[in-house]
């Protein structure tokens, strides 16, 4: 595999996103099909082996979201790099419209509830950033469906502000914690989101996946570009930062995700376990028990 | 125990759905390899994982079937190495893992399937259980003294544990029928190993420094009530087996056989389930392309 550095997609804060800069497409990573396939088999292996490291030291746990447009590649590109590694060790939320006893609550209620545990990878497909991204764009949710008290809503650039400052503040406690958060933007262009979905309507294996609701939202693609920028820019922090992933093609965008997720387990503090010389005084103890029963 | 068995057999010979009866003793812990070498096992669960794979795609594209598997065994029987290597192809966002251990508090608050319904599957997902609401037959029949702590009225406690067991058995029973009939089938594994294949395990989990971690002294307890846990599993097993959620005892003294075995009957049943891809509406793609193709030409 080529060798390249991951740091020109990350934001932390450092520097600006401007989203018409940021490219949608990146050099081949790969020479083949079956190279592409033998990296991915490899980051697959590679993230197994560092999870199950993070489960036996026991302290850590990993948030990685995804946040994309449709069809952009969100459920393919968490099946083809985390297929692989223990499905024990990954857990998945997908978030789709909030229920209703899910908007009887504040806007992260719903996030809480589904967080890793320790020595565990969550992964949420989409999240709490809808919350400043959909709500951006169709600011009528927040009054509507919300039921957020009424002064609150008075001043929306207020709000989203609010809204980004308790992000910010959450993502920071669950870092203090043991939780980083790694958050993904899979960056796909106008263009090649349409043969997307146009692929998908005419592919009988794809098109249950298809949602009429996806071609209206394309309507808004200026301000949906608006509000990544303006989430990214307001959220990416050094413990929590954002990658910017060219998405238009699909094998690439999953090469460099699996690479980042590497890079940010191998930046855990995971020490081996040390062997303790009591515990293995009782263990040989046990054995003893075990041969005489 | 190793028992031959007719190489023409099917995942059937595993099979415990209320037909036969299951004798504990007289069941086979190994079983003739069903691989060459360690080349051609991977290949085989490699080619059953991506046949599992395609199943659960269309389930999940279909949306009425949810999976439900439950893994009961003795300590270091391979119900957590069955489980990371037989669904490791398994598209992990549909895929739902609950570890189950002793109840807490809370748990105890309800009744004794108060926990197990909170973790079962959506529509297009494997759940798994790894330990589950037999526990409530097995642990607790070999130690009734734990019930106390359930804090059940004890005028609704028969006086005679075996008509709890019973009763218990048809609760399970009544559970499990109703989930089938709401779209959810269930397949139960029963890891069955020999004594002492378990303590040669136990023993090499004690000696290597990577998985002293998962041993407890209690697991050794445990071993001490060995003859009560296989008549637990055995009236369990009979006592539970249904046509529709039936069990599969497992030989389980090597692994590999182990896993290819799971893999093969969940490979069947997911194949079996009467699931397509939803039917499109041709017109109305068409008419969604061309909407499509209009937004960009106006720009």
């Amino acid at each position: 595999m080529k060798d390249f550095k991951t740091d020109r997609f990350r934001y932390d804060g450092s520097t600006k996103l401007t989203i018409e800069k940021a490219s949608s497409k990146v050099d081949d990573l790969y020479k083949s099909s079956d190279e592409y396939e033998e990296i991915l088999r490899q980051q697959a292996a590679e993230i197994d082996k560092l999870q199950n490291k993070l489960y036996a030291h026991n302290r850590f746990g990993l948030l990685v979201i995804f946040q994309a447009l449709d069809a952009a590649g969100k459920d393919g590109t968490i099946q083809h790099v985390f297929t692989g590694t223990n499905p024990v060790g990954v857990q998945v939320a997908s978030f789709k419209r909030p229920t209703d006893e899910e908007l009887d609550h504040d806007f992260l209620w719903r996030s809480w509830r589904v967080l890793p545990e320790r020595g565990k990878i969550g992964i949420f497909n989409r999240s709490y950033y809808e919350e400043t991204l959909v709500t951006q764009v169709h600011p009528e949710i927040l009054t509507e469906s919300q039921r957020l008290p009424e002064d609150a809503t008075d001043d929306l650039d207020k709000l989203f502000k609010h809204r980004f400052k308790a992000i910010r503040a959450m993502e920071k406690y669950l870092c203090q914690n043991g939780f980083p958060t790694v958050k993904f933007f899979l960056h796909v262009s106008k263009d090649e989101q349409a043969d997307r979905l146009i692929a998908r309507i005419q592919d009988p294996e794809k098109n249950w996946k298809f949602d009429e609701g996806d071609v209206k939202e394309r309507e808004f693609w200026k301000d949906y570009q608006k509000a990544y920028e303006d989430t990214i820019n307001e959220t990416a922090r050094k413990q929590a930062p954002w990658y910017v992933i060219p998405a238009d093609d699909k094998k690439n965008m999953r090469l460099l995700v699996g690479r980042v997720l590497i890079e940010e387990l191998k930046k855990l503090p995971l020490a081996d376990v040390e062997p303790d010389q009591v515990r293995f005084d009782e263990l040989q103890k046990l054995i003893d028990v075990i041969k005489n029963q | 125990m190793v028992r031959q068995f007719d190489m023409t057999f099917t995942t059937k010979t595993f099979r415990y759905d209320g037909k036969k009866p299951f004798a504990s003793a007289d069941t086979p812990t190994l079983i003739d390899p069903l691989y060459a070498d360690e080349a051609d096992f991977n290949q085989q669960l490699d080619d059953l994982s991506a046949r599992m794979d395609q199943a659960q795609n269309v389930m999940h594209a279909d949306g009425q079937y949810g999976l439900l598997v439950v893994f009961q065994a003795m300590d270091a029987a391979g119900k957590d190495s069955s489980i990371r290597r037989v669904f490791r192809g398994v598209n992990p966002s549909r895929f739902q893992m609950a570890p189950f251990k002793k109840p807490e508090k809370e748990d105890l608050k309800h009744d004794f399937l108060w926990r197990f319904w909170r973790e079962l599957p959506e529509r297009g997902n494997i759940g798994v259980f790894n330990r589950s609401y037999y526990e409530e037959v097995l642990t607790l029949r070999v130690h009734p003294e734990q019930l106390t702590k359930q804090l059940i009225p004890e005028n609704l406690l028969p006086k005679d544990n075996k008509v709890l067991w019973k009763q218990r058995f048809g609760d399970i029973v009544h559970f499990e029928d109703y989930l089938y009939r709401n779209g959810f089938p269930i397949v139960k594994f029963y890891l069955h190993v020999d004594k002492k294949e378990q303590g040669k395990r136990l023993i090499a989990r004690l000696e290597d420094g990577e998985k002293q971690w998962k041993l407890s002294e209690s697991d050794l307890e445990e071993r001490g009530f060995w003859p009560e846990y296989m008549r637990a599993y055995e009236d369990t097993v009979n006592g539970t087996a249904t046509q529709t959620c039936p069990w599969y005892v497992i030989p389980s003294d090597d692994r590999t056989n182990q896993q290819l075995l799971i893999a093969r009957i969940l490979t069947e049943l997911l194949e079996s389930l009467p699931v397509e891809f939803p039917k499109t509406d041709a017109k109305e793609a068409k008419k969604q392309i061309a909407e499509i193709k209009k937004q960009d030409a106006d720009e």
